[in-house]
């Protein structure tokens, strides 16, 4: 972890923002790897009080994204390392894990990250059955079985004699 | 019962985005949300060829669609008629990648004379070639290699129709680039592919011509040329009938 951005109990100094973690954790992070949250970029500019409450955000999920902002903030990294990097945030996480991070960049405005959270996800999910992106997102099915077999008739060009996979 | 993800509608098209069009489609059943953040014209748009709104104004009639998932199963489903009818363009269902067929009437035929064009029930275009006496034949037909998808391999296709399934096997054929410097010396040549036509969903046969890698193309002059030429077995290819020269990704 990058030493300008240490968890504890904080105050804002200038040109900087607290986030606290859904779990109450609180993490400095410094203006220039602020501003490369489209959200955090805002609250910098416009508010006295520049403390952000995350309520759906995990403080593991959170210290990941404040790790990406500060590696992307520093000049002294090229932008193949930063691209190294990126690689290297997203390979071999758990789609759990990828799901937390996909909603932290989305609600922070993090675009570049996000994209490539959201790429990870997708290469994952390619060809899985459907049981298995329920599973993967938490969603209960909200169909009733006729609309359900609707549906799948209406697509029915996308339901081919391929082989789903359910791991 | 909670039903709703923990993610945004939005971050879920962003991620099916991601996917392909058999995946966004299918994931539709998962949930109500799914289905709306599935739909969403901007996960299709990532689905569509970068130009196809450029392709799809040279179509000679209209093509009218509500969303843009839509087009891209009209688009996949039949071929669609451009460049004044000379040329029909569909995509790819599985990765929506480029596929066109050039007509007969701009093909280049070796002895013109020997051939006559004329309108066919099966064809998708306005006249088909028909070999009126037995000869020997050469057919070629190009693209601009710019209207290909990039980074993807082709294989071009004579489509024709004979009684004959074997009526072309002992044919020499060629596909190579032209005009390309990046590209010359890329050329696929075979003699005597003894290759057996397949039959087509569309009433047609086929038969492969040979393979193309289509790169970045950056100055838009280049152009591939597809070729098929067969000059024994004359009594063979009695009654061929030639709808186009398809150009198909693998």
């Amino acid at each position: 972890m990058v030493t300008t951005d240490e968890k504890g109990p904080l105050t804002a100094k200038k040109k900087s923002v607290i986030i606290r973690s859904c779990d109450g954790d609180e993490f400095l992070v410094s203006e220039s790897a602020a501003v490369l949250s489209t959200s955090l970029k805002k609250i910098l500019e416009e508010k006295e009080d520049r403390l952000i409450h995350l309520s759906d955000i995990d403080n593991k999920t959170l210290a990941m994204v404040i790790a990406y902002l500060s590696t992307h903030a520093d000049d002294g990294l090229s932008d193949d390392l930063k691209r190294s990097f990126d690689q290297e945030f997203v390979s071999g996480k758990e789609f759990d894990v990828l799901k937390y991070l996909v909603l932290a960049t989305d609600t922070l405005q993090v675009t570049c990250l996000c994209y490539t959270v959201a790429k990870k996800m997708a290469d994952i999910m390619k060809n899985k059955l459907v049981e298995w992106v329920r599973r993967e997102f938490d969603i209960q099915n909200d169909y009733t079985p006729e609309a359900e077999a609707e549906i799948r008739r209406l697509d029915a060009w996308a339901w081919d004699d391929r082989q789903l996979e359910d791991d | 019962m909670d039903t709703l993800s923990i993610l945004p509608e939005g971050c879920i098209s962003e991620i099916l985005s991601f996917t392909s069009a058999l995946d966004a489609s299918r994931s539709s059943i998962v949930s109500k949300e799914f289905k709306s953040a599935a739909e969403n014209d901007d996960v299709w748009e990532k689905f569509l060829p970068p130009d196809y709104e450029e392709i799809i104004s040279t179509s000679v009639s209209p093509v009218k669609y509500a969303t843009k998932k839509d087009l891209y199963i009209r688009l996949c489903g039949s071929p669609l008629l451009i460049n004044g009818g000379k040329m029909s363009f569909s995509l790819d269902k599985s990765n929506g990648k480029k596929c066109f067929m050039v007509g007969s009437r701009e093909l280049l035929i070796s002895w013109k004379g020997c051939w006559d064009f004329m309108s066919n029930t099966k064809s998708r275009f306005s006249e088909v070639a028909k070999l009126r006496s037995i000869g020997w034949i050469h057919i070629q037909g190009k693209i601009k290699t710019q209207m290909l998808s990039k980074y993807t391999t082709y294989a071009a296709y004579l489509v024709f129709w004979l009684d004959r399934m074997d009526g072309l096997k002992s044919s020499k054929t060629l596909v190579r680039f032209l005009n390309d410097r990046s590209k010359n010396n890329t050329s696929n040549e075979h003699f005597e592919t003894g290759k057996i036509a397949k039959m087509r969903g569309d009433g047609w046969v086929e038969i492969e011509i040979g393979k193309l890698y289509n790169g970045y193309v950056d100055d838009g002059a280049g152009e591939v040329e597809a070729w098929l030429t067969e000059v024994n077995s004359p009594h063979a290819k009695s009654g061929l009938i030639v709808e186009g020269i398809e150009f198909r990704p693998l």
